[in-house]
């Protein structure tokens, strides 16, 4: 014990300071494994945190790719906010043959669930040799349920969209319709295909809705009463031309293209070109008036037959008189329209012609849009025979729109299908003047009044129009059928809005006095539908019987005088 | 040295039990906001359907008929809209005749 209490020896201090030595390396040894783990720590703790903080967010955003599909293609609504066409989301039925357990038993489940498809065709479909192949396109929930709970291998269902019109046939003209896979194929859902899909707010379009049922219902009507083959109908609104209502019958089921005929998807309204008749006099009085070649109380004499070329042309209701333009216009006088025009010659004619818009295709929001038949070479021949409305085929959209600016003060604007904001009216181009078009309101007044179109004649409207009733071309030759226009407008001491009406082939029958003219099959249909659509498009009625002006009473002395 | 340990280690199972808890909520809150969406997206595919219902209901053709069942309803005439000067002076008329009546009002012929 002793010899331990002995101060350290040499040998001792030696090992003290070899000790110190591995002490130090010890340390340093200590502090790098210290510094390594914890910074392997920190790694791991960091990363730990981020996992628990951060990764929530990525997870969300795959979880919810799923529930998060939109709606692709927008509603369109009529100028009240009622929905015309809309997207539902369904599902579709499709299989993986390669999956399919027993194709035979497989399609007679099917075939059960879904009476509309055949055993035969679904076996075959699920026999072949691809990897897809769609059973039905837009289930029903019902039938979605019913298959789903058939638990059948190999059968799948893929969420799609099916494009609704809940109005049926009723805008099947203006809206057109969309194919299976939801591409537009005509009408406003082709124009606007890009954009409805583009843009998720509704397309706002000009369209009435209620009036747009009146004015179907009413020349459907008349068609069948006259059993007539076609109708179309227009109402714009005069100041803006906007198109309120549109119709050509026959029409079709958006929802059932397959099963349409062809010419029921023909929209008469924009495709089809006519040679329009007397409606086409409206034109060729306010061009010969604002030409200033014909003033309104120029007289022609009428009582003779004209000879255009190899054709004697005649009155269709003969005056033996020397007429002023009223009596012309009321009696609707093919030769004083024809005296009219070599007053204001072949170039003035055509280039007024041209400011109406009437030698080119509309602009307008669909794809049916037809380019109207000019003649080639434009000779006096043409232009006599174009002033009472043969000779020039247009569209009844281009005449409606044409016929809007000779009475809103003179101002022709691109007709629309799409709503114009209050207060973006398109400025126009002004084709006649401000008196030009009031002498049209009095003379278009007129004619309802006193002449061809009063059984358009509505009590409280003061409507005015012109009919016109235009014998067919079949096979290169006039027939004895016609199509018979009217094309009106009201209240015509400041016009609101313009009615077109439009039968084709009429037969003449007791209702009618046996006639199949404009005066008698489409001026009822405009009263009608004046009569039962003013009140919703705001046109106050007048009291008075019959409207009047100044310059209307003038045209009326006159133009009654020799006959009454 | 011992206390700086013993801070550290309540400090971390602090840290830790305090971001578990955040973690949760926000896992939770999550899980919430999906079932949310789902449903707004459930109900907006709901509204959508019946709007088209709506549209699909409301067609003119239909509402004419049941009305002829069942209202009897006629299209608005034109001498059913009258001028509000003209029911101003409807009024009044009748309020002179009713004044006439309680005898407030002399009439010219005298009685």
């Amino acid at each position: 014990m002793k010899e331990l209490r002995n101060p350290p020896s040499a040998l001792n201090a030696n090992r003290v300071k070899k000790a110190a030595v591995s002490d130090d390396m010890a340390k340093t040894r200590l502090t790098i494994v210290m510094v390594g783990f914890i910074v392997a720590f920190l790694v791991i703790g960091g990363r730990l945190g981020q996992l628990m903080l951060l990764s929530p967010e990525d997870e969300s955003e795959f979880v919810n790719a799923g529930i998060k599909e939109e709606i692709a293609r927008a509603d369109i609504v009529d100028r009240n906010g009622v929905i015309l066409a809309t997207s539902l989301v369904t599902q579709s039925l499709y299989v993986n043959p390669k999956n399919v357990i027993s194709p035979e038993i497989t399609a007679k489940q099917l075939a059960q669930v879904l009476p509309d498809l055949k055993y035969e065709t679904v076996l075959t479909k699920l026999k072949s040799q691809q990897g897809f192949a769609w059973i039905k396109r837009n289930l029903t929930p019902q039938q979605q349920s019913a298959v789903y709970e058939m638990g059948l291998p190999g059968i799948g269902f893929q969420r799609e969209e099916k494009r609704v019109y809940p109005h049926g046939s009723l805008f099947s003209h203006v809206l057109g319709c969309t194919n299976v896979d939801n591409k537009g194929v005509s009408g406003i859902e082709k124009y606007f295909d890009e954009a409805l899909i583009s843009d998720k707010s509704p397309l706002e379009l000009s369209i009435d809705m209620r009036v747009q049922h009146i004015l179907k219902s009413e020349i459907q009507e008349k068609m069948k009463q006259f059993k007539a083959i076609g109708g179309a109908g227009l109402i714009m609104k005069v100041d803006t031309s906007e198109v309120v209502a549109m119709c050509s019958l026959p029409d079709y089921n958006p929802h059932e293209i397959a099963k349409t005929a062809p010419e029921n998807m023909f929209n008469m309204v924009t495709s089809g070109v006519y040679e329009v008749g007397s409606s086409m006099k409206i034109l060729t009085t306010a061009l010969a008036l604002e030409s200033g070649a014909v003033k309104i109380n120029s007289r022609f004499d009428i009582s003779e037959p004209i000879r255009v070329g190899r054709f004697k042309i005649r009155d269709y209701h003969p005056k033996k008189i020397v007429a002023d333009i009223p009596q012309i216009f009321l009696h609707s006088s093919n030769i004083g329209m024809i005296h009219m025009v070599k007053a204001v010659g072949v170039p003035a004619h055509q280039d007024y012609l041209k400011k109406f818009g009437l030698l080119q295709a509309p602009i307008l929001e669909l794809p049916e849009v037809g380019a109207p038949i000019v003649p080639g070479e434009w000779k006096e021949l043409n232009s006599m025979s174009m002033a009472y409305g043969y000779g020039i085929c247009i569209s009844p959209m281009q005449i409606s729109n044409a016929v809007c600016s000779t009475i809103n003060g003179g101002i022709l604007r691109r007709p629309t299908l799409l709503k114009i904001k209050e207060g973006h009216k398109d400025p126009g181009i002004r084709v006649v003047s401000e008196k030009t078009s009031h002498t049209m309101r009095n003379l278009l007044r007129l004619v309802v009044q006193h002449g061809t179109g009063r059984n358009a004649k509505a009590m409280g409207y003061d409507i005015g129009g012109k009919t016109g009733t235009a014998e067919k071309v079949v096979n290169g030759k006039y027939s004895r059928d016609n199509i018979v226009t009217f094309i009106s407008a009201f209240p015509m001491s400041d016009p609101k809005y313009l009615v077109m009406v439009m039968v084709d082939k009429p037969k003449g029958n007791k209702d009618s006095h046996g006639f199949a003219t404009a005066g008698w099959i489409a001026a009822p249909i405009v009263k009608n539908v004046v009569a039962r659509s003013a009140s919703m498009l705001g046109v106050t009625p007048i009291e008075e019987e019959e409207a009047t002006s100044p310059e209307y009473e003038i045209f009326k002395a006159n133009a009654l005088v020799e006959h009454h | 040295m011992k206390l700086v340990t013993f801070i550290f280690v309540i400090g971390s199972i602090l840290f830790g039990v305090v971001l578990f808890q955040v973690k949760y909520r926000v896992s939770s809150l999550e899980s919430q906001l999906q079932v949310v969406e789902k449903k707004i997206a459930d109900n907006q595919e709901i509204i959508k359907v019946c709007q088209a219902e709506w549209s699909y209901l409301t067609q003119p053709d239909r509402l004419q008929k049941l009305s002829d069942q069942f209202l009897g309803l006629k299209p608005l005439l034109h001498n059913q809209v009258v001028d509000l000067y003209e029911v101003m002076r409807v009024v009044e008329e009748e309020n002179l005749v009713q004044a006439v009546l309680q005898g407030h009002v002399v009439s010219g012929e005298g009685s």
